[in-house]
């Protein structure tokens, strides 16, 4: 009656995409963090810019991000029947 | 035109209704995290999660299914009983907005069909294994994995991010923010746009203009899609207003990691046939995301008055239905008669929301709403905002609480 195989997927699935986009974006959001000191668009005086290599870390941090975007696509490819 | 034929119209016409109700009711829920936090503009906000909706519809058609072909045996229903369900999700869905119960409108469309084919085709209308397997089961289960994983993530991201200046990691998780919950209104669009696709088609069958077993038609996608993508568009600004000051409480980061979660078990449950709750889901995974914070709290007595509002909701638009159903059997009197009460009941809701309209211009403005109702508790106002030490000033100015009683996922 009830069905433990698809209630299991949907676990497996939430968990999995979910950690995986999170942990992605946070560490894509870090290391953009560490490329300037400053994120995205918001530069402020007096921020303090943190050490290190700031173009190898912009790349991780955009391929973090682009990770992320590529687990929500292939997540919704998977669901909808007409790419099957 | 012929009385059947009638009944049939009539029925579209409700389902699209309902469907437009539901955009008007939940969709903006989603974005109005990311407008609380200033990542999107509210105009921007409503109009993405509008298109979004309309996407989101195209996706699946399994909840469809489960509706059409499942919790209900289409030999024994006719559009008539399907009509009274309608009536019984609706006006139900209507009581509960004016007086701001957290109720689900999936949980108030599967009681109506169900009171009213009980009524009108008795117990063996009903297929109560399927209703136990694809709806009684995944509102328990969906809420609570969308809440653990929710907690899960959070805990990691503030792992990771707490590595960074606190102030910009805030900026970043803001437009992710945004992007995430801009998908609740995607996933809200494929799970809550196939539920009226499935009545619509269930219509169909019963009434013989579709075989048993199939889909929804192509043109039942598109409507459905288009009310519920009107629905956001038209009444979201209410939902902004109502919404926008009761989330603040949470920090970008934790609704990050909520409407992934969210979304994740949506869109994923959609994807079984299951019939859930989207209300239900992104309120397990706030919930989630606020114990995920170190020293988190959660309102544990919001929380406990929408699980009774979740338990209460489908009984209640089962009575609703079974109450409709008994009047339909009079013929297409009863039908007509019902359509007016709807009517009324619609409109009469309609000049009270009407009072105090809400719009793009003075949707940030922080009134109370203006009904004497207690709006159902917003999913974000379960999580307080928690006493933080110094290091994480960035923070600091998102964490007021506001008064719960108008922190409501928006009543209208």
């Amino acid at each position: 009656m009830i069905h433990w195989n698809a209630l299991a997927q949907v676990t497996i699935a939430t968990l999995i995409s979910t950690v995986l986009v999170v942990v992605a974006v946070s560490f894509g959001i870090l290391a953009l963090n560490r490329s300037t000191g400053k994120t995205l668009d918001e530069t402020e005086p007096g921020e303090v810019s943190t050490p290190g290599r700031p173009l190898w870390w912009r790349l991780v941090g955009y391929g973090c991000l682009t990770f992320a975007g590529a687990v929500v696509l292939f997540g919704i490819y998977l669901i909808v029947p007409q790419f099957h | 035109m012929t009385a059947a034929l009638f009944t049939v119209i009539l029925v579209v016409i409700t389902a699209l209704i309902f469907d437009f109700t539901n955009g008007f009711h939940d969709s903006a829920n989603a974005v109005a995290t990311a407008v609380a936090t200033k990542a999107m503009s509210p105009r921007v906000a409503v109009v993405l999660a509008a298109v979004l909706n309309v996407t989101g519809a195209f996706l699946s058609t399994e909840v469809a299914k489960t509706i059409s072909g499942g919790i209900v045996d289409d030999a024994l229903v006719t559009p008539a009983i399907v009509f009274a369900g309608l009536v019984g999700a609706i006006l139900w869905n209507l009581v509960t907005w004016l007086l701001g119960l957290p109720s689900s409108s999936s949980h108030a469309l599967f009681g109506g069909l169900i009171g009213a084919v009980l009524v009108g085709a008795g117990f063996a209308g009903v297929h109560f294994d399927v209703v136990v397997a694809k709806v009684l089961v995944p509102a328990v289960a969906a809420p609570l994995v969308a809440g653990l994983v929710a907690a899960l993530a959070t805990r990691l991201g503030y792992w990771i991010s707490g590595r960074g200046d606190q102030k910009q990691m805030n900026v970043g998780f803001r437009y992710g923010q945004a992007v995430s919950s801009s998908l609740v209104a995607l996933a809200h669009g494929t799970s809550d746009g196939q539920k009226t696709m499935g009545v619509i088609t269930l219509v169909l069958i019963v009434s013989g203009y579709q075989a048993s077993g199939t889909g929804p038609a192509f043109w039942v996608v598109i409507t459905a899609g288009l009310a519920i993508g009107l629905g956001t568009a038209s009444g979201g600004w209410r939902i902004m207003r109502t919404l926008g000051h009761g989330l603040t409480s949470m920090a970008p980061l934790q609704g990050f990691a909520a409407s992934t979660a969210s979304t994740a078990a949506i869109l994923s449950s959609a994807h079984m046939g299951f019939g859930l709750s989207t209300t239900q889901v992104s309120t397990g995974a706030i919930v989630g995301a606020g114990l995920g914070r170190r020293g988190g709290k959660v309102s544990w007595k919001t929380a406990r008055r929408m699980v009774w509002a979740w338990l209460v909701t489908l009984p209640a638009a089962a009575a609703v239905g079974a109450v409709a159903a008994f009047v339909i059997q009079i013929g297409t009197a009863g039908v007509v008669a019902m359509f007016v009460v709807l009517l009324l009941a619609s409109l009469a809701i309609w000049l009270i929301a009407r009072r105090n309209p809400v719009h793009a211009g003075n949707v940030g403005e922080t009134e109370p709403p203006p009904l004497p109702t207690m709006p159902p508790a917003a999913p974000a106002a379960l999580v307080m905002p928690k006493k933080r030490k110094k290091k994480k000033k960035g923070k600091k100015k998102k964490g007021k609480k506001k008064g719960k009683n108008r922190s409501g996922p928006g009543t209208r």
